[in-house]
């Protein structure tokens, strides 16, 4: 019996010792698709600093290396810098005709899918897009295109809309101007003559608005051979400290207490409806296109909103500074917020705030929707 | 050792006075193949994260080697022997859908007692059996998927991961079918009862049962 056990065991060591040559490395997985490019359209949640500075807490430990916003954090996990961006500012709407051939970040704070700047400036994201084809040329597989508009033509919607209830003819007037971006005359005058026309107009606005941006995406990146690419939907601005106040006067303007927490509560049902026309026209028209992801900015900033705790945040709804970026902004930095903590409060508080200012992410909020985005991407196969 | 010494043995086995069949004292062991699938019940990781995130983790199957001996008719100890299951670990719940997150390789380390039924000379001789196992887990790696979705990865940096290696207890069945004196077949479930943590170097946490059902089909022969 001995004998039968011998060949056993050296048999188990040998192939113990064979087999044990077969290691794990530390390193990490690949994301699934080799991305060799990133190039990035919208307004200021992916603006790399055209005016000079990232729309967001500005970072004075390391000035060279600024907080990051959410389309350069995706951009990085691909192993992608895309640090700079295209169009130079030379004022508030002006830019540099030429831009930096070199860069493909195409976003600029404060464009709008419709821009009062014209179709012909970086303030549209459409020009952006046709900008960035031009430059581009024929899109490869190992390109990523990300494409963030509409909150800003959402928050000016709103407050035309506002203007509009007023009552004073100067606010009629500008809401039918807006209005008149997207919507021929004929059948403005017909949907205003309805019943809560205003309301139904401007849900008309936001989806013939979707169809403006998805012909400009079809137009410049798809039909150019993009193959990767992912649009954010309109995310709930009503959940944004800068509605807050727009909120407060409908309901003021009902008397406050029940009834003015009412109208605030159908106002607010109102402005979704008409974010969902967007994005439910922005889904209708990417349909089953394996070229295109929809990241649910809409969703994941709500769900972000209504449960801080699960995503380590400690206020969605009071920002950090009133103002941030560039001019007045450029003082929100890390060491002044850091100096200056509210009552109760330690340095480094603002670290865990959705809000910067009223209107923008702070580096963690941009952490969070990166998040956002790579999930989408991720589920699409590409990450 | 080749197949052909291999045979020779065998006949050799055969012709050979005095039976050993699977009475008290008798040594074996023999080649396997073994899968583990898991059936997972995730936790939730914790902050910061989308609420529900959650793992799932996926099956492998791997050649395996076994040693056993009978301590007296009925009673046996038995232990498997193999290099360990490479495992991806999958996005579920809140992050359903974003494919592996990451791979965890476990090297189980697992002695089972095994009451077997029926005389040493039958030919089919199921048993019963409970097993305590070690689960070593080893050369964790995530993914870009997972530094992707981990809101407290650091921008474009990566996001480590470690998983607990964790004692199991784990119950099972078997069959074992006696072509001759020296061979035998043998199948075997075992289902491995064992939770898990794992931690990520951005300090979220997961708890999960990974509870596996294990299945092996085995080759074996007596000493």
């Amino acid at each position: 019996m001995k004998t039968g056990r011998r060949p056993l065991l050296a048999g188990v060591l040998a192939a113990l010792a064979l087999l044990a040559g077969c290691g794990g490395g530390d390193e990490e997985i690949a994301p699934k698709t080799p991305i060799s490019r990133v190039v990035i359209a919208g307004d200021s949640l992916a603006d790399s600093g055209v005016f000079g500075a990232r729309i967001t807490v500005q970072n004075s430990a390391d000035p060279a290396n600024p907080f990051p916003v959410f389309s350069e954090i995706v951009a990085r996990n691909f192993g992608v810098a895309t640090e700079c961006p295209f169009f130079v500012a030379t004022g508030a709407s002006t830019f540099a005709p030429d831009g930096r051939p070199a860069c493909t970040n195409f976003a600029v704070a404060a464009a709008r899918i419709v821009s009062p700047a014209g179709a012909n400036s970086p303030l549209a994201v459409p020009f952006q897009l046709a900008r960035a084809g031009q430059a581009i040329g024929t899109y490869t597989p190992t390109d990523l295109v990300l494409v963030d508009g509409g909150g800003n033509d959402a928050a000016a919607l709103v407050a035309a809309f506002l203007g509009a209830a007023g009552g004073t003819p100067a606010g009629v007037q500008n809401f039918q101007a807006f209005l008149l971006g997207q919507i021929d005359a004929p059948t403005l005058q017909a949907t205003l003559s309805r019943p809560n026309g205003g309301a139904l107009a401007a849900g008309l606005y936001m989806q013939r608005l979707a169809d403006t941006y998805y012909n400009a995406i079809q137009t410049h990146v798809l039909d150019r051979g993009a193959t990767h690419v992912a649009v954010l939907n309109m995310p709930d601005v009503t959940i944004i400290p800068a509605v807050q106040p727009a909120l407060a006067a409908v309901s003021a303007q009902a008397g406050g207490g029940a009834a003015g927490a009412a109208a605030a509560a159908q106002f607010q049902a109102t402005i979704r409806q008409w974010l969902d026309a967007f994005n439910t026209q922005l889904a209708a028209r990417a349909g089953s296109d394996t070229r295109v992801a929809i990241v649910p900015f809409f969703a994941d900033l709500n769900e972000e909103i209504g449960n801080p705790a699960a995503f380590a945040l400690t206020n969605v709804t009071v920002p950090a500074c009133t103002q941030v970026g560039v001019g007045a902004g450029a003082s929100c930095t890390s060491a002044a917020l850091d100096a200056a903590p509210p009552a109760g409060l330690a340095p480094g508080w603002w670290r865990t705030f959705a809000f910067a200012d009223p209107l923008h992410p702070t580096p963690f909020g941009h952490q969070l929707l990166a998040a956002s985005v790579n999930r989408a991407l991720a589920r699409a196969g590409w990450l | 050792m080749d197949s052909k010494k291999l045979i020779a043995a065998g006949l050799l086995a055969l012709g050979a006075a005095g039976a050993h069949a699977q009475a008290a004292g008798t040594w074996y062991g023999g080649i396997s193949v073994t899968r583990i699938a898991p059936d997972v019940s995730s936790g939730n990781l914790s902050a910061p994260s989308a609420p529900g995130t959650q793992i799932d983790l996926s099956s492998d199957t791997r050649p395996t080697l076994f040693v056993g001996r009978m301590i007296t008719d009925h009673i046996a100890v038995e232990l498997p022997i193999g290099l360990g299951f490479k495992q991806s670990i999958r996005g579920a719940g809140a992050i359903g859908g974003v494919g592996d997150i990451g791979t965890v390789r476990t090297f189980p380390i697992t002695v089972f007692g095994q009451y077997r039924f029926m005389e040493p000379s039958a030919r089919f001789r199921p048993y019963v059996m409970l097993g305590l196992t070690y689960a070593y887990a080893h050369d964790e790696r995530g993914s870009a998927a997972l530094n992707g979705v981990n809101p407290a990865n650091p921008p474009g940096g990566n996001t480590q991961l470690d998983v607990d290696s964790r004692f199991g207890v784990a119950p099972g069945l078997g069959l074992t079918y006696s072509i001759n004196e020296r061979w035998f077949v043998d199948a075997q479930y075992a289902k491995l009862f064992l939770k898990t943590k794992a931690t990520l170097s951005t300090g979220q946490t997961i708890e999960a049962k990974i509870n596996p059902n294990v299945y092996r089909l085995a080759v074996g022969m007596r000493f």
